[in-house]
């Protein structure tokens, strides 16, 4: 049967939850940084500052660029996992990401009133890798 | 006869592709089973996320007497803070929304006023911005209003203890009027005054200073000999040594 033209797309798709993953991993350890170092991110939109300085930049005592950290490393390394779980882990973590992200768009736009590009990327990354992660599941090898 | 065989080798296909998408549908809905529970676990997770955000309170648990203990005895005239003639002046940018200058009042304050302010070295102004949204311009209000009964310190510092969630609607008037009583102000003169002119012209002064000084973030501080040029201050808001390094300089850089 037609195995390998059915693997191929999949395995681009592995490769883009990957590479968005690392991508993601790159924007929140450097949110981190900046918030351990206590130092202003560089910023084009003016409300960086506000958003790493309000009350919802931690959760629960851990600063929510780290939460991010743990998450996008998390997806990275549910793609170690094989076969339809696997799977269904990666496009279960990057769901929760992306939900995750969701409520802190919201915040940043009604409650904080500032917007921080690297946020803004950050739910973006993460938008696209459920995208990617829904349909590889969706779409799987017919191993 | 081919066309026998050809019919059912058809027959033999139809029947194999049918099985074929049969299995594919079987595993169509398995798939989409999975990802139904994938969203409803991320739904649980994120659902629990939110909880513990807004849970989250981290309002200090100052009382009014610990703010009157702290400003006890020191002079205050409007938003000036010490001894008019001490040798150095700190001028503080904040927001009453403000997170970190929540965490600047509770953690490093104290021991500037202790320090510096109570013994005539240093004199502080507060410059109240209220750039995080309406309740900052009515908390602001109610500070400079405090400034009538020579209480704008107290005021800020018992408003920051209190601070709640930026822009969650909690600084109304009912909360300057709790401060203003829970601090043996005229509260009704407060609420009056927080409209008046004379509070206006604070704000705006407070503003155009930090246009000028181009302040983009609070808490920011300006330090300087007292009547003379002020500089920028540029220290880590929530390090009591740092504060009382740059103080230390300031004094001996005045004589």
């Amino acid at each position: 049967m037609s195995v390998s033209p059915s693997r191929a797309p999949a395995d681009r798709l592995t490769l883009l939850v990957a590479l968005l993953s690392f991508a993601g991993l790159a924007v929140a350890g450097y949110l981190t940084y900046v918030h351990y170092a206590e130092i202003d991110p560089v910023c084009v939109s003016g409300g960086c500052e506000r958003v790493q300085a309000s009350d919802y930049a931690e959760l629960a005592g851990l600063p929510v660029a780290l939460i991010g950290v743990a998450g996008y490393a998390a997806i990275a390394l549910s793609l170690l996992a094989r076969g339809e779980l696997g799977r269904t882990a990666t496009a279960t973590l990057s769901l929760v990401g992306l939900g995750f992200s969701l409520y802190l768009t919201y915040l940043e736009v009604f409650v904080i009133e500032a917007i921080c590009q690297w946020c803004v990327v950050s739910a973006l990354l993460m938008g696209a890798l459920t995208a990617a992660a829904v349909t590889r599941l969706l779409r799987p090898t017919a191993a | 006869m081919s066309s026998g065989a050809e019919s059912r080798g058809e027959a033999r296909g139809a029947r194999l592709a049918a099985e074929a998408d049969a299995e594919a549908a079987a595993r169509r809905r398995q798939r989409l089973s999975l990802l139904g529970g994938a969203l409803l676990f991320a739904a649980i997770v994120v659902g629990a996320l939110v909880l513990i955000s807004q849970a989250d309170d981290s309002a200090s648990d100052r009382s009014a007497s610990d703010v009157q203990a702290l400003f006890e005895g020191i002079p205050q005239d409007g938003i000036a803070l010490g001894e008019p003639d001490a040798p150095v002046t700190l001028v503080e940018f904040a927001d009453p929304q403000c997170p970190f200058c929540a965490g600047f009042t509770e953690d490093v304050l104290p021991s500037v006023v202790e320090d510096y302010v109570r013994a005539g070295e240093l004199r502080m102004e507060l410059q109240l911005l209220t750039f995080i949204g309406p309740d900052s311009a009515t908390i602001a209000g109610g500070a400079y209003a405090a400034g009538g009964q020579d209480e704008v310190w107290q005021f800020a510092d018992l408003a920051f203890a209190r601070q709640e969630a930026e822009n969650s609607g909690y600084g109304d008037q009912a909360f300057v009027e709790a401060i203003a009583a829970d601090l043996d102000l005229d509260a009704d003169e407060v609420v009056s005054a927080s409209a008046s002119p004379e509070v206006q012209d604070l704000l705006d002064g407070a503003r155009k200073l930090a246009e000028a000084q181009q302040v983009s973030s609070t808490p920011s501080f300006l330090i300087g000999p007292t009547g003379g040029e002020l500089t920028p201050l540029d220290v880590d808001s929530t390090d009591e040594a740092s504060f009382a390094a740059a103080i230390d300089d300031a004094l001996s850089a005045a004589g």
